[in-house]
């Protein structure tokens, strides 16, 4: 049976994160280790609670009205949700095809996960951090190559209307000259969609 | 206007659109809360459902059910607008986790209760990862913030929805407010119990089903606004409304340093399944 832990789910969001009216649902678990991380419990794989993807359907269908009538659906984030391919697979089916899926992620994950679940997904909301692979090793733990060939491979396989790529200002770790090297070279790459911004420190 | 607010007013449109477009009669008043809301409350639910049955009687009568992508145009800010909108600045809006790292959890005493409540003080929660239950909760921190719905689950200890507050964490870290749900003197057995034989004979033996009853413990302890926002037949739905009328409940209470005990207003959702099993 296909479990996943799940540690938050909000519903009715309207414009943070997908078209229409969705429910995001934040997987446990991530890859990175992001210095402002506002979710640090999600890098926990074990934190949350125990969900199958029916358990899951059957909670968040209350919206189903919403969802249909605004093409909203489900935005899976977290933690990292390309880590749960199975579950969303599942997902999928329960849900049907009229729900608008989409995943909030930070692409560095196997590729062989998203090739599994790019067909069943209607969008990504990718977090770049900074293009700059010290930038990101510094700020993440983690090297962006991985981050950057799935990138570019989902620009070349479908839409890239589908991709909205946010790059953030992340005071002390990147200046506005970083940000304007990656949104240059996101551009090159295919990118139709941007969301700069800043980080809020708190 | 606060988010929720806007929440519930977009919503509500949608709900309207649905209505008009399939020739459903739905009836939507005016809100009268004036705290923010995350969106929704047990009434909106409730209009939701109404509207889900009124479809799925459209559709067995063969006529077809108008929903999808009805009311895309309400919601202009979709993702190209996210996308070109500079300066987006994150808050703790999206975030969920923060809140978990202190196991921010009020001491809830009842099962399947749906609370709103108006609390008219700038405290907190009291913290106890022991005793609580799913729950929504409607606060006001007039002058100070705006909180709106949290809920909580009892298996689940770190599992929190629809946070949306500022400066949530430091305000529940720094005070400590325990909060007390509105109950059924004796507790909820004893409620089933009341029910149970108060239905007595007159109760359709062969009635099946889940019931839920909305309604708001007045500080006195006396009903009001009682509802039956899901029914299981016209006449249980009936007795079991009245049976609501004569009830006395302890009130929801908000306490402060355990010497300050205050009784406000809470609205309730109370869940029954129907045939009842009493001990």
């Amino acid at each position: 049976m296909t479990t996943a832990k799940i540690f938050g789910i909000s519903r009715h969001r309207l414009t943070t994160d997908g078209e229409g009216v969705t429910t995001l649902v934040a997987f446990s678990g991530c890859p990175l280790r992001c210095k402002y991380c506002l979710n640090k419990a999600s890098w926990e794989p074990d934190k949350g609670r125990l969900y199958t993807p029916q358990m899951l359907f059957e909670e968040v269908k209350i919206d189903q009205l919403y969802f249909l009538a605004t093409k909203g659906g489900i935005t899976f984030g977290g933690g990292e949700p390309l880590l749960q391919v199975e579950f969303i697979k599942e997902f999928r089916e329960l849900c049907g095809t009229q729900w608008q899926i989409v995943a909030e992620t930070c692409l560095n994950v196997p590729f062989k996960n998203l090739q599994a679940l790019d067909p069943i997904l209607d969008g990504y909301i990718v977090d770049i951090k900074d293009m700059n692979p010290e930038i990101y090793k510094v700020y993440t733990g983690k090297d962006n190559a991985l981050t950057i060939s799935n990138l570019q491979w989902l620009l070349q396989h479908g839409d890239p209307n589908r991709i909205i790529v946010r790059v953030p200002h992340i005071p002390d770790f990147n200046t506005d000259e970083d940000v304007e090297r990656s949104k240059k070279r996101l551009e090159t790459m295919g990118v139709k969609h941007i969301d700069e911004f800043n980080y809020l420190i708190r | 206007m606060a988010r929720g607010k806007q929440t519930c007013k977009i919503l509500k449109e949608i709900r309207k659109q649905i209505a008009e477009e399939n020739d459903i009669e739905l009836v939507i008043s005016e809100c009268t809360y004036q705290g923010d809301c995350l969106g929704t409350c047990p009434k909106c639910e409730a209009e939701v459902r109404y509207l889900e049955r009124e479809l799925e009687k459209r559709q067995r009568l063969g006529k077809a059910a108008v929903v999808a992508g009805l009311s895309v145009g309400l919601l202009g800010a979709s993702q190209v607008a996210m996308a070109q909108t500079p300066d987006t600045i994150p808050s703790r809006n999206d975030s969920i986790v923060d809140i978990l790292d202190g196991y921010v959890v009020p001491k809830i005493q009842q099962s399947d209760v749906m609370l709103m409540g108006k609390i008219p003080m700038t405290s907190c929660y009291h913290v106890d990862p022991k005793r609580y239950r799913t729950v929504m909760d409607m606060f006001d921190f007039s002058g100070m913030r705006n909180l709106s719905v949290v809920g909580f689950d009892l298996e689940s200890p770190d599992r929190i929805e629809n946070v949306d507050t500022d400066d949530y964490v430091n305000v529940l870290i720094n005070n400590s407010l325990t909060f007390y749900v509105p109950q059924f003197e004796g507790g909820e057995s004893d409620l089933l119990e009341f029910i149970s034989q108060n239905l007595g004979k007159n109760a359709d033996g062969n009635a099946y089903g889940d019931m839920e009853v909305a309604f708001t413990v007045e500080p006195n302890g006396k009903l009001s606004h009682i509802d039956i926002i899901k029914g299981v037949n016209e006449q249980l739905d009936a007795q079991v409304a009245a049976l609501f009328k004569f009830m006395e409940w302890k009130p929801a209470i908000w306490e402060q340093k355990s010497e300050d005990k205050f009784p406000f207003a809470c609205q309730c959702v109370q869940k029954l399944h129907f045939p009842m099993i009493t001990h």
